[in-house]
């Protein structure tokens, strides 16, 4: 194995082992750590994964808007890497925040969907990522893609702060902040924490690799030409 | 616990589904990086050969 092929190889195996690590942490944590919670039973675990992941969505949203105004700003496609590479996990997130809380919304309501301005508020967010993705993926000059990808960033941030506040703005029937006993606490913040690096890191990965595609791609057309 | 378990599951599968993805993107750019290089040293050699 070459020089360089070996350190491809334990560079890629020690993101893969960080990642996995902060994951099983906060799967322990969840199984191992936190108490049964007396009326909901299991299900109530739910929320460990649910909160780590929404709050993943809204920062991934927070991120990709930023980064978009400063493209608007630069006009530097450095800044849509980040944006891009926050679009996919944050999308990822924000659907796993509506898988999770449909999930525990049946266990807790007895109904797999209702229209309450936190789940409104959240599905328009998961829309506003999904039509960013489907923009994107119809447009091949990268300048064009980037602006149409900054505005539904910059509209959609709008949201943000709706789906925040939504359970003190509105009433609704879901919960503004659940009461937890202090080990419940403490195993919502080894999951987020967890789940926050573990999201970081791929996002990081994510971001290197697009920027990594459009260097070979310039490198291409200088090796054509 | 089945809906516990269903929770997780979809978490698991996403998040898994998500990093093979990026695993093959990061093989494919290693594959394009290497025919990029090869394809300079190709080049460079047939220069020297022409000078």
């Amino acid at each position: 194995m070459s020089q360089t092929a070996e350190k491809h190889f334990f560079n890629d195996y020690l993101w893969h082992a960080v990642a996995a690590g902060m994951v099983t942490t906060a799967i322990a944590a969840i199984f191992l750590l936190a108490p049964m919670e007396e009326t909901m039973g299991i299900a109530q675990r739910i929320v460990y994964l649910h909160v780590s992941v929404a709050w993943m969505g809204l920062a991934a949203f927070v991120l990709m808007a930023i980064t978009s105004g400063m493209y608007l700003f630069r006009r530097d496609l450095a800044w849509d890497h980040w944006s891009r590479a926050a679009l996919e996990i944050g999308w990822l997130c924000c659907s796993l925040t509506l898988a999770t809380g449909s999930l525990w919304a049946h266990a807790a309501w007895n109904t797999w969907w209702t229209w309450d301005p936190r789940l409104t508020t959240a599905f328009v967010l998961w829309a506003m990522y999904s039509a960013a993705l489907v923009l994107r993926s119809g447009v091949e000059d990268p300048h064009r893609r980037a602006r149409m990808g900054a505005i539904v960033a910059i509209v959609g941030m709008l949201d943000v702060p709706l789906v925040i506040m939504a359970t003190r703005w509105f009433r609704g029937i879901h919960p503004k902040s659940p009461h937890m006993e202090p080990t419940m606490r403490v195993v919502l913040l080894i999951s987020v924490v967890c789940f926050t690096l573990f999201f970081t890191m791929l996002l990081l990965l994510r971001r290197s690799q697009l920027h990594i595609a459009d260097m070979l791609e310039d490198l291409q057309a200088q090796a054509e030409a | 616990m089945l809906t516990f378990m269903t929770a997780y599951l979809v978490v698991w599968f996403a998040l898994f589904a998500y990093m093979l993805r990026l695993g093959g993107e990061q093989r494919r750019l290693r594959r394009a990086a290497e025919a990029l290089q090869a394809q300079f040293e190709k080049q460079r050699s047939s220069r020297q050969r022409a000078t």
